[in-house]
């Protein structure tokens, strides 16, 4: 897990739908603008790649997610990075009413010392307390609380 | 020793409170200590230390009830266990409280000491009183927005080489982006004391003027990572920060302000981010932000860990 302070959103359309990519830190200068454009009835924002989000960032990725539902657009969040999830657990309209098909948990090996976002399966409501660690074969576990890591996904809001 | 000063003690637990009463007796004159609310003594207090846990339930209730009455007799610090975010943001937002400490597994006396002279005596700015003399630190200045990514990335680096697991890391980074934000947009005012540029948007850049510089500094020992952020303005009010937090902490539809400028989720982040949040202020001149990051264990102790918050007030230099 690393952090960076640039992000970029990348935008690719496929008949009625649209992927969107976004990486890096979400901070006030990430711009949606391009994400938003007419035309796709289903969009799914990829979000592995965030690593950081700010108070700033947070409040254009309501703005964006709201607009979304606004249009009509069904959203899908996929691959939602550790960061991503706590900002949902800290702000409640940062989910909307998007879906959310896959998750990544944060798991780390006392063994070799390694981090590493693991994904989970989709539609995933927890996460394995343990995991075998790609750098060592060691045993890797969970480092969070499921009750408070999985809180967001009962919990939708409108923003 | 703070001469002449009374404290007292409102605690069910005798043990954590005989462990209070020694780090009190090191900082005040007098300690007294009682089990239950009915048996607080007449008179003022310099301060009154109490615990949101060692009173039960039927006890919190009672001395929420009797806060006010309680703060008119002496300044209050409570220590809180792991109560949800909902009970904090009614004892910042309703109450006004402003000291808390965090009680989780064995008494801080450390922290315990310092919040309480720095309640007691003028003396609260600098993050040195929270960290020993062989801490590590690295201070750094900035006057600019556009200086704010390389802050940043020296601050990880140093939580990094402080030996910091990755998510501590970003934690402490989360901490400086806020602060710093708050220090370069929203603290600077002009002689009449009017925001300069709390209206603007943050992807406006901000240069403050030659004689204006915000000095961050880091610091840690293996056991704690901090960082302070202090400006030289002292803009910032104390029903500001408990206020904000409050709202925040319920976690309502007016969560994220939708006016120009700051989203109002500033302080909270910060609060989020670190295991104790402390502000120091000295209207008019400065203000210090610090943000503490309890790193020992894993990610998940610091979830699960409470948090501690101080604001303390000054107007001695």
């Amino acid at each position: 897990m690393t952090s960076s302070t640039a992000s970029q959103v990348t935008v690719s359309d496929e008949g009625e739908g649209r992927l969107v990519t976004v990486r890096g830190a979400i901070t006030e200068a990430t711009d949606f603008t391009a994400a938003l454009s007419a035309g796709p009835k289903r969009v799914t924002v990829e979000l592995s790649g965030v690593d950081r989000v700010n108070s700033f960032g947070v409040r254009g990725w309501i703005r964006f997610v709201k607009a979304l539902s606004d249009a009509g657009v069904a959203c899908t969040l996929d691959g939602v990075s550790v960061a991503m999830v706590r900002q949902m657990n800290m702000i409640p309209q940062a989910r909307g009413g998007a879906a959310v098909r896959t998750i990544y948990a944060p798991y780390y090996c006392e063994q070799c010392d390694d981090e590493r976002a693991l994904t989970l399966a989709a539609g995933a409501t927890s996460a394995p307390e343990q995991a075998t660690c790609p750098s060592c074969g060691g045993v890797m576990e969970f480092d969070d609380v499921q009750a408070t890591y999985f809180a967001f996904l009962g919990e939708q809001r409108a923003s | 020793m703070t001469s002449g000063a009374r404290a007292l003690i409102v605690d069910r637990d005798e043990t954590h409170a005989r462990a209070v009463t020694e780090v009190l007796a090191r900082a005040v004159h007098e300690v007294e200590s009682v089990t239950e609310l009915a048996r607080v003594p007449a008179g003022e207090f310099d301060l009154v230390v109490a615990s949101f846990d060692g009173l039960g339930l039927e006890g919190t209730a009672a001395l929420l009830q009797r806060f006010r009455e309680l703060r008119s007799r002496g300044r209050v610090l409570l220590f809180i266990g792991a109560v949800d975010r909902g009970a904090l943001a009614g004892l910042f937002g309703e109450h006004g409280l402003s000291n808390v400490l965090a009680r989780s597994g064995d008494l801080d006396a450390a922290d315990l000491l310092v919040t309480v002279q720095k309640i007691l005596r003028g003396d609260v700015f600098g993050i040195d009183k929270y960290f020993p003399a062989t801490a590590r630190t690295h201070r750094m200045e900035v006057r600019a927005s556009t200086e704010r990514d390389g802050l940043l990335e020296a601050t990880r680096a140093f939580a990094l080489a402080a030996g910091a697991q990755g998510r501590f890391a970003d934690l402490l980074c989360n901490a400086c982006d806020e602060m710093l934000t708050n220090a370069l947009y929203n603290a600077p005012v002009d002689r009449d004391g009017k925001p300069r540029y709390a209206h603007l948007s943050r992807v406006n850049p901000v240069t403050l003027e030659p004689t204006e510089t915000v000095v961050v500094t880091l610091a840690s020992d293996g056991q704690e990572m901090g960082i302070s952020v202090v400006d030289p303005f002292g803009s910032l009010k104390v029903p500001t920060i408990t206020q904000y937090l409050a709202k925040c902490l319920r976690r309502g539809s007016d969560l994220v302000d939708e006016k120009e400028g700051g989203a109002g989720l500033g302080l909270y982040y910060v609060f989020e981010a670190v295991s104790h949040f402390v502000v120091n202020l000295q209207a008019g001149a400065r203000t210090e932000m610090i943000g503490i990051v309890d790193v020992r264990g894993r990610y998940k102790d610091f979830v699960q860990r409470a948090k501690s918050f101080n604001v303390f007030v000054t107007s001695s230099a």
